[in-house]
């Protein structure tokens, strides 16, 4: 119940995401976008005995970008739309609130703990996204080599 | 078939697929690849994310090149998607000049943004979110009244042109005027709560998805571009709501 509710709430907050990016019902679109942020919200939260937002973000992330890259597959959709509306939950707009709140408090030691935090989490997106879909790419890279040389004739080369 | 043309017209496409917030490498290839299909002796592409560079070289060795100079960018995900199927089908059928352009005209219809849904959009997002992060129900009542101010802010100031950077500023210090002051005449419990969940509408996801995408496939330059603009949107978020807590706590 812990993890379901805010899970939910992401859920919400993503749908009016989805309107603000104006995605649409279109292959079921709105939903799996939305759903994306849910999932990435739960891993996230599940992985919360560690307490350490980094490394949570960077496990939710990899995550995130593994279930848009399939997506985009099945739907033949660009992985952005799936990826851009999962990833909002996971933007630390929390920690710029609190380290421009400690800024102008004036705890200097404070300050620079949570600013470090916080470009620590953007960091672990970034790479997250990064492994995630280079892995994915390899993956069907290497797939489609595999194809072509069993089937030397027909030219497989098909990017989303 | 009229080259120039088809250049006009392939230059459109790609134009809106940035405008409309695609990765720089998506434009690229798109464009190469709907070029490609038209039996040209050489086509090349450089884009970044505000400007459009296109050569073709005819058969006849004659050069054309086009520049698009791309100004203002939104985020309209379902037009890349339509785009996308688009420039997928103009590959394989090599559709004729008029019949590309008609396709166009009936994206840009189909695309056109309706203002309630984005002040629905904007509540939704405020209201979600701060339940997210652990705010009351009262709180959540707040942010979903400021979510619509902040797309009320951010559209008049796209009407006057400012730049992005300035015009989250004022959203964000809008946003931090308006949680104060239901605060003081007694709704919402939490000031953070409400103020994150509002700021989740500014936050740029988008452009650092994006901006990491690019860097992926080698655009280090685009990526650099949209990075940069993350970093400074995510700062005029601190400082725009940093002065007027500021100037409030100083009263």
């Amino acid at each position: 119940m812990e993890i379901l509710l805010p899970c939910v709430y992401s859920f919400i907050a993503c749908v009016g995401y989805c309107f603000v990016a104006n995605v649409r019902l279109r292959k079921k679109m709105l939903f799996f976008a939305s759903l994306g942020g849910a999932i990435g919200w739960g891993v996230y939260l599940s992985f919360g005995y560690m307490e350490n937002g980094i490394v949570q973000s960077f496990l939710a992330i990899m995550i995130v970008t593994i279930y848009a890259e399939i997506l985009s597959r099945i739907f033949k959709a660009p992985a952005t739309v799936y990826l851009v509306v999962g990833i909002i939950p996971l933007v630390p707009g929390g920690g710029i609130y609190y380290t421009m709140e400690q800024a102008i408090r004036g705890n200097t030691i404070e300050f620079l703990n949570t600013g470090l935090r916080t470009f620590g989490i953007a960091g672990a997106i970034a790479l997250g996204i990064l492994f995630a879909s280079s892995g994915v790419r390899m993956i069907v890279n290497i797939r489609n080599l595999s194809k072509s040389i069993k089937s030397p004739n027909k030219s497989v080369s098909k990017k989303t | 078939m009229n080259y120039y043309k088809l250049l006009n017209v392939i230059t459109s496409i790609g134009f809106s697929l940035i405008s409309s917030g695609a990765e720089t490498y998506r434009v690229e290839e798109s464009i190469e690849r709907m070029l490609s299909a038209y039996d040209l002796a050489e086509v090349d592409v450089f884009v970044i994310p505000n400007c459009i560079i296109i050569t073709i070289r005819l058969q006849d060795n004659t050069s054309i090149t086009k520049t698009k100079r791309v100004k203002a960018r939104t985020i309209n995900l379902d037009k890349i998607d339509l785009l996308n199927d688009l420039v997928r089908s103009i590959c394989i059928k090599k559709p004729d000049i008029a019949t590309i352009e008609k396709s166009i005209e009936n994206i840009h219809q189909i695309e056109k943004k309706s203002p309630i849904k984005q002040i629905i959009g904007h509540g939704l997002v405020a209201f979600g979110f701060t339940l997210m992060f652990g705010g009351t129900y009262e709180d959540a009542l707040c942010a979903i009244l400021i979510g619509p101010l902040i797309y009320f802010v951010m559209y008049g100031a796209a009407k006057f042109q400012v730049n992005s950077i300035f015009k989250t500023m004022v959203a964000s210090s809008v946003t931090a005027i308006i949680a104060l002051l239901f605060l003081r005449i007694g709704l919402g419990d939490n000031l953070d709560k409400i103020i994150i969940g509002a700021f989740m509408n500014l936050v740029p996801g988008v452009l650092m998805t994006n901006g990491i995408r690019d860097i992926i496939v080698g655009d280090f330059v685009s990526g650099q571009v949209r990075l940069t603009e993350a970093v400074l949107i995510a700062t005029a978020m601190a400082v725009g709501a940093g002065i007027v807590l500021s100037v409030y706590m100083a009263i």
